[in-house]
């Protein structure tokens, strides 16, 4: 299919989740405009305001079945679940009080929650095959990880709770090969348990805290930071992209609505400008980062987010480079009024 | 917007009635483009069917293929857009006056042939967001548009509903043009349509536009099946940036020459 075909699917959707939730969002809308994907959502009172931003995809692109799923699922992942049943306040807090990792626990226990959320809801049938999809297109691509592999646990959070929400998974379990499995054990039983976000920071936090222990304890200290079992480890991330995931959840990469006047509404995550200073979340560590020994060993895992995913699935079907074409808002109708 | 219904209603009828020489010649070549018939045949040689006489003779040596069967074509049926530009650009000239009386003996002809047609006008404004590079962080800015659309007349709507609306396109003029935005929205709305053939008319000025962008519009309503026609309003840059492409500098211009030429191109 062309890539306006894929469009069209995926503004259908997010007009059926619309239809089907009632009055719960007000807006629910798509953007494909640069390289990264993600959601930026706006809550006021009940009624939430979601754009899900996708690459620049090129309307003339040939784009696979399976892509296509996977933007789907990601649409829905991110404008039903993270828009619907996310709160970024407490998440941003944590993760400004305890670091970037604890942003990445947050994360990978939060995914799940939020996909078994929008499943129960009904409001995006067949979704649960979409998110099944998408995990295992990951997962074929990249490999699984290491079971003692502490700065992976996050990626691990978001493979195996999605296994306790039914999802068939294409990997075995490695939790119980874990020198944390109890732990890990007791954070996905938690998180599936939450009701919202603020429980699942407050599993995320306790299990930080018991992986500082076990990563700060003497005989630890050479590190248990091994590579990934499978996959080319040249598509390990950087600190530097994984300093930059954190905002995947208010806004694609630390991009802002400085100045996006349709919307009339800054940043998402309830935190006024930090999206917009894209460059200073990623300067150096945020207040309150432990200092300990562990914090070496937990930086640079993978990505917790499919949003890089979705990204590198659509990075050789982007719009032209040399003469980028404005991004479509959706239309204004006019109105007769006569006297 | 407040409109006088009536004063739309007397412009209306003005433009409606005002109908340029040479008309003819433009309903003719346009219907040929729209309109076909439903093509009724006879296949013959058949096996089974209605006794074809002229057969006879193959039936005495021994054929038994001495039937023909009814072989029907179905005619194309064509849907077509009409898209005015209604920016600011327009309001320069008079430009939006010309438009307003091509666009009403355009749909003139398209209700008296019975073709689905919708009238719209587009105008709109530009936005900016700033986003980031996931691995390198670096920021770029992302251009936008947001593009209003008004509807003069819409799909399956009669003529005579909409006159008072179609009557007012004049009035609209203003704002920004969101060019790509418009078409590649009406290019979608369009391609909704159930008629095998679809045409998008734009009434145009061609201000700002961008050749690459509206290359790649062509393209993409190319691969849509359906087909463009520019007409430049007051202004040669349509043929710059189309195709398909005529201008007009008057109502009368519609029974032009070269309006007919372009007409002619389109139906090969």
């Amino acid at each position: 299919m062309k890539g306006i075909d894929v469009k069209r699917g995926v503004a259908a959707t997010m007009e059926r989740i619309v239809a089907n939730s009632g009055s719960k969002f007000r807006s629910l809308q798509v953007k494909w405009f640069g390289t990264t994907a993600g959601i930026n959502f706006n809550r006021e009172g009940s009624q939430i305001d979601a754009t899900v931003i996708f690459p620049a995809l090129d309307e003339l692109a040939d784009v696979d079945r399976g892509t296509f799923n996977n933007l789907i699922g990601f649409a829905i992942h991110e404008g039903l679940g993270h828009g619907l049943y996310t709160n970024n306040e407490p998440w941003d807090q944590a993760r400004a009080k305890h670091g970037q990792y604890v942003g990445q626990l947050i994360n990978g226990l939060e995914d799940p929650r939020i996909e078994q959320r929008a499943i129960d809801s009904g409001f995006a049938p067949n979704s649960k095959y979409l998110f099944e999809n998408l995990l295992n297109s990951v997962l074929e691509r990249d490999g699984y990880v290491e079971p003692d592999d502490l700065k992976n646990i996050p990626f691990m959070l978001a493979v195996e709770g999605r296994r306790l929400n039914g999802y068939h998974v294409d990997v075995p379990s490695i939790i119980d090969q874990s020198p944390l499995a109890v732990h890990i054990h007791e954070a996905l039983h938690s998180a599936k348990q939450s009701r919202n976000t603020e429980g699942v920071v407050l599993a995320a936090i306790k299990l930080y805290e018991q992986i500082k222990q076990y990563a700060d304890e003497p005989q630890r200290s050479d590190g248990n930071t091994k590579g990934e079992g499978k996959g080319d480890p040249k598509k390990q991330p950087t600190d530097d992209s994984d300093a930059s995931e954190g905002d995947s959840q208010g806004n694609p990469t630390g991009g802002s609505d400085k100045g996006d006047q349709d919307s009339g509404q800054g940043d998402q995550d309830g935190q006024g400008n930090q999206d917009g200073q894209a460059g200073e979340s990623d300067k150096g560590e945020p207040k309150g980062e432990s200092k300990g020994k562990s914090n070496g060993k937990l930086n640079g895992g993978r990505n917790v987010d499919p949003a890089d995913f979705i990204e590198s699935e659509v990075a050789g079907k982007l719009s032209d480079k040399k003469h980028p074409r404005p991004y479509t808002n959706k239309p204004v109708i006019g109105t007769f009024t006569w006297e | 917007m407040n409109l006088d219904k009536a004063s739309c209603d007397r412009k209306f009828l003005h433009y409606y009635n005002d109908v340029p020489q040479g008309m003819g010649a433009t309903r003719a070549h346009l219907l040929r483009i729209l309109r076909s018939v439903d093509l009724v045949g006879w296949s013959s040689h058949e096996e089974s069917g209605k006794l074809d006489r002229k057969a006879l003779t193959r039936f005495a040596t021994g054929s038994t293929t001495v039937f023909k069967r009814r072989d029907v074509k179905e005619a194309d049926t064509s849907a077509v857009s009409l898209l005015i530009d209604c920016s600011a650009s327009m309001e320069m000239g008079g430009c939006i006056h010309v438009a307003h009386g091509v666009a009403i003996q355009l749909a003139r002809i398209f209700d008296k042939a019975g073709i689905n047609f919708a009238v719209t006008g587009f105008k709109g404004s530009a936005t900016i967001q700033y986003a980031s590079e996931r691995t390198t962080g670096n920021q770029y800015r992302a251009d936008g548009e947001t593009t209003k659309f008004i509807p003069f007349k819409t799909w399956g709507e009669s003529m005579r509903s909409a006159s008072s609306k179609l009557g007012s396109i004049s009035h609209w003029a203003g704002s920004g043009t969101p060019d790509y935005s418009a078409l590649m929205l009406s290019i979608e709305d369009l391609a909704k349509q159930r008629e095998t053939r679809k045409v998008l008319f734009v009434l145009t000025d061609a201000d700002g536009f961008v050749p690459e962008h509206i290359r790649h519009v062509q393209d993409v309503a190319k691969q849509q099946g359906i087909t463009i026609v520019a007409v430049g309003i007051g202004s040669p840059d349509v043929k710059q940036v189309f195709d398909n492409a005529s201008t007009a500098n008057d109502v009368r211009d519609l029974g032009s020459a070269s309006f007919n030429t372009l007409l002619k191109t389109l139906r090969r």
